[in-house]
């Protein structure tokens, strides 16, 4: 992605202007739909089921949260829904329809959890923005008990004003309901003061022409006073932080724009904050995300308040709208050249976004671990005493699970448990100080589990941390583990609050460092109840003192490796990766910049004593709430959350960049995993490979391995390393007859191999399919993510192997041409970058 | 005076294990008989031994409380099954049948995370006393 001076691009403007989106999922009984990325000042068209049923809609500004169009009629679950835009004289065309949904089949246990957000709740606060909403629900507030503001048809985050204004020591709580279904309550926050003094609110930069301007640093529930060139334009209230105010007339260079906030009537405004309004040569280029050969529309990652976004495929006008997202006339093919820019008034951005579309470039899509449906309760338990290899340990730790209210003790949600029992996940610490209590440093995890409806007990350990080592010491863990799940199920079977809510026949065990080799090999102890099914395992930066043998199965698998781990610096979960037959999936995380103990918020050290690049601790814990989050909704609910753990999709507001994955499906087919001890000349079918211009055979890809390459590998797997020689080599495999490969993906597993010196630049290769005539198609690494570099962990940097995916469709293939006999790998880098790599797991999927 | 910009290149990585191993100050081992049966395990695989040599060293500091934890050396043969008896000591474990020479060279390394190895190489033998 570059940028380009607009200028020079000789960009023609066809007239075109994108359908608008409409805000997806639409439920029964929304009184109101929310209309995204129109033009500013654009009339909006609604259609239902064929009929248009509101004309000329005033759009406004598409920013921050599009347009709230109030339908005539509620909606019904079937209809049929699409919006249209029209401005500047031009008409769209209709939107993706989307089809109304009742919401009960989504959310069978009410509407999602409101969030004030954002929070805290300030007295003398005015509004409160309310989030986590059914689209075209209702919604409201009360302080203590009171209702004080409604909206009624509400957008999925929604401002709320209140009056009278907010009292101090008040409990503000939001609630929502959708076709008569109520919510749960929102977290109930008690009134605050504000601070004293106010901040100064600030001003994003604001261009000549524009109409729209975003004022920061505001304060919860404030209001502030917007006033231009000295007068006044008057007060609005804000739920807070940011705000955007759309202007009656546009603004000139010069402009002198300037705010204040108040909040108690008694207490002194904030200072004036402001700004000039800039000329149209200082409006930037818009900043873009990435974007996937195929993909239909373009997402903007940041653009000036009251901008319009154009968008030009090779030069050309494709879309034109408000953001974030524009709808392009059709699908970006490889090789398209795109230009993004954004005007402001009369104003063009000097500068055009370039890019060009890659054929895998994973979206950024939503939050697995932000599925928030239930209160949270929370409590500790003791199941007694348990006698574990002459040892009498204590049964016991704490628990969160969904509760009819937030707290200690409080009752399992009624309505979750008169739907059926629910999923249970028990979490093992692994070895620290005995005095400091590791059991609790995964709250915010067992948090997040829980107002999703899964119940999230963390297992006290202590009582083997410390002193004892060895692999008795991983066993016990093991055995403790299960008989938490034990004690549960009497729980379940006559205790207060679990009393026929469990279900042991979905169960899913996270451990971390010793509690990582635990939980591998608890679910084939004899300690685990008969009855209770572990479905799923995550493995967090395991240890490995021998306690395993033979691969771990009959359980999905997940393991996150911490690679800048300084204590279990080897990073043993790549064994059990390597090592597992999982029923259906494995996945694999090497998350560079990790450390091992930053996952656990009583583990306060860094492990590797801040030598290697470290990332935030907040980084940490969100790289194991969303993968494990995905993880253990997909495999104990069905939810569809598995593309976050094959790469298909990235989560928001995560690191996502630094997390390198490896994964395999059981049931896909496999060209060749080197496992056969058939040599290198036969793959995993027993068909004839062949190699020139290259050296490749297989190795040992272990510490432990007789035939290694070199020591730089630390799993448990027999792979192939492909060394260059001087021009380009390639390697072929054959395929069975009438391989056809439409609509799948070719993956295969693939490290840069650390030689010992740490490469400069990245490698790569290039995959190829080989047609019935004998014509092979090239896609280059490159173009579906990379070969990762490897994380320079000095003379113990390690080649560990990540999953690259080769859709079909960038080979581009006719019907005829998607029937092919080989896949041929082919080292082609110069120097320095021409280097020895390691592959494996060569699959179609 | 204007300072100047420093332009000192990228310290360069250390490999891994920051942890510092103690040193041995002395090792003691005796043949033991367990009256309840001792576990061991051996790759994963559990057995239960009235008979074993324990390895009682005394350390100049202690062992760090990590994931990984202390590997004593008997010559080649690494001991990973230990406790802490008190402070700075240390009690390894070994089935019978495992050969443990009675001059080899002792030294610490760390296990529960790759393939244990000699980290700090000590002086000390081990003075033997049967006590059966």
């Amino acid at each position: 992605m570059t940028e380009v001076a607009t200028e020079r691009l000789r960009l023609k403007d066809k007239r075109i202007l994108s359908p608008p989106l409409v805000g997806d999922p639409l439920y029964q009984c929304a009184k109101a739909i929310v209309v995204y990325g129109f033009d500013i000042g654009a009339t909006l068209d609604v259609e239902r089921n064929g009929t248009i049923v509101v004309a000329g809609a005033p759009g406004g500004f598409p920013q921050p949260h599009g347009a709230l169009v109030t339908l005539p009629a509620q909606l019904a679950a079937g209809d049929v829904i699409r919006a249209r835009q029209k401005a500047n004289g031009l008409t769209s065309g209709w939107s993706p329809p989307v089809t109304v949904r009742d919401h009960t089949q989504d959310f069978p246990d009410g509407p999602p959890r409101p969030q004030i957000d954002p929070a805290p709740v300030y007295e003398c606060g005015s509004r409160t923005g309310v989030n986590n909403l059914l689209t075209g629900c209702d919604v409201w507030i009360t302080s203590d008990a009171i209702e004080v503001g409604k909206v009624k048809g509400a957008a999925p985050h929604q401002g709320v004003d209140v009056t009278p204004d907010y009292g101090l020591a008040k409990k503000v709580r939001a609630w929502a309901s959708m076709c008569k279904d109520p919510s749960p309550p929102s977290v109930a926050y008690d009134t605050i003061p504000a601070p004293n003094p106010l901040p100064t609110p600030a001003i994003d930069p604001a261009y000549e022409g524009t109409q729209q301007i975003r004022i920061t640093q505001l304060v919860n529930g404030a209001r502030f006073e917007l006033s231009r060139n000295g007068v006044s334009l008057g007060i609005w209230r804000t739920w807070g932080y940011a705000h955007l105010v759309g202007l009656s007339s546009p603004l000139a260079a010069g402009d002198q724009l300037s705010v204040v906030q108040r909040m108690c009537p008694n207490d002194p405004p904030s200072p004036p904050g402001g700004t000039v309004v800039l000329p149209c040569s200082a409006l930037p280029a818009p900043q873009v995300a990435p974007v996937q050969c195929g993909d239909t529309s373009v997402t903007i990652t940041q653009m000036a308040s009251g901008a319009t976004i154009k968008v030009y495929r090779n030069h050309v006008k494709a879309g034109e709208g408000g953001g974030p997202v524009v709808l392009l006339d059709h699908a970006i093919e490889h090789g398209d050249v795109i230009d993004v820019v954004q005007t402001v008034g009369k104003c063009v951005s000097r500068f055009a976004q370039e890019l060009m579309c890659a054929c895998v470039a994973a979206p950024v899509t939503y939050d697995p671990s932000g599925l928030d449906l239930f209160p949270v309760g929370f409590t500790d338990y003791d199941g007694g005493t348990v006698n574990i290899n002459g040892q009498t340990l204590h049964v016991r730790g704490n628990v969160y699970y969904p509760a009819d209210d937030d707290g200690p003790g409080q009752p399992f949600n009624t309505r979750r448990g008169k739907r059926g029992p629910v999923p249970l996940i028990f979490i093992a610490h692994g070895n620290h100080s005995p005095a400091d209590p590791s059991y609790l440093g995964y709250d915010y995890f067992q948090h997040a589990l829980a107002k999703m409806g899964f119940v999230a007990a963390s297992v006290d350990c202590n009582e083997l941390n410390g002193s004892a080592s060895g692999p008795g010491n991983i066993i016990d863990r093991a055995d403790l583990i299960n008989a938490s799940i034990a004690h549960f199920q009497t729980l379940h079977a006559s205790g207060a609050i679990f009393q026929g809510r469990l279900d042991f026949t979905k169960i899913g065990l996270m451990g971390h460092s010793r509690g990582g080799e635990a939980v591998v090999i608890a679910p084939i102890r004899a300690s685990k109840p008969a009855d209770a099914v572990i479905r799923g395992v995550l493995s967090l930066a395991p240890t490995d003192w021998g306690a395993t043998s033979g691969p771990p199965k009959d359980y999905e698998f997940l393991t996150l490796l911490p690679a800048a781990d300084g204590d279990v610096w080897s990073n043993d979960g790549a064994k059990y990766y390597d090592r597992c037959l999982p029923p259906a999936l494995k996945s694999q995380l090497y998350v560079h910049n990790a450390c091992h103990n930053f996952f656990n918020r009583k583990w306060l050290a860094n492990d590797n004593g801040g030598t290697l690049p470290t990332m935030a601790r907040t980084d940490h814990e969100r790289v194991l709430l969303t993968y494990g989050c995905a993880f253990f909704r997909n495999v104990l609910a069905g939810h569809a959350t598995v593309g976050f753990l094959v790469g298909t999709e990235r989560p928001p507001a995560t690191p996502t960049s630094l997390v390198h994955l490896a994964f395999k499906w059981t049931k896909a087919v496999t060209v060749d995993d080197h496992e056969q001890n058939n040599t290198i000349s036969r793959n995993s079918f027993n068909l004839p490979t062949t190699q020139t211009g290259l050296t490749a055979d297989e190795y040992g890809m272990s510490q432990t391995a007789g035939n290694q390459f070199n020591g730089s590998f630390y799993g448990d797997s027999t792979g192939m390393v492909a060394e260059p020689r001087r021009g380009a080599g390639t390697f072929r495999s054959e395929l069975k007859p009438k391989t056809n490969i439409a609509g799948k993906e070719i993956w295969v597993r693939v490290a840069d191999v650390f030689d010992g010196t740490f490469p400069a630049a990245a490698t790569g290769f290039k995959l190829g399919v080989e047609l019935a005539n004998g014509t092979v198609k090239w896609v280059d690494s490159d173009d579906v993510g990379g070969v990762p570099p490897p994380f320079d962990y000095g003379s113990t940097t390690k080649s560990m192997l990540a999953t690259l995916r080769f859709p079909a469709r960038c080979f581009d293939l006719s019907k005829r041409e998607a029937v092919i006999r080989a896949i041929l790998l082919k080292l082609d880098r110069t120097k320095p970058n021409a280097r020895a790599l390691a592959f494996d797991d060569l699959q179609i999927v | 005076m204007t300072p100047q910009n420093d332009d000192s290149s990228r310290e360069p990585a250390r490999a891994g294990k920051p942890f510092t191993l103690p040193g041995i100050k002395s090792a003691v081992a005796r043949r033991v008989s367990y009256e309840k049966p001792r576990r061991f395990v051996t790759e994963g695989r559990e057995t239960a031994e009235r008979e074993g040599i324990e390895v009682d060293i005394e350390t100049d500091a202690e062992f760090p409380i990590a994931g990984t934890g202390p590997a004593l050396f008997v010559g080649d043969v690494a001991l990973v099954d230990s406790t802490r008896v008190g402070e700075r000591r240390y009690r390894f474990f070994a089935p019978i049948s495992l050969p443990l020479a009675k001059d080899a060279p002792l030294a610490l390394g760390r296990a529960g995370s790759g393939v244990p190895t000699r980290e700090k190489r000590s002086k000390v033998r081990i003075a033997w006393r049967d006590q059966r």
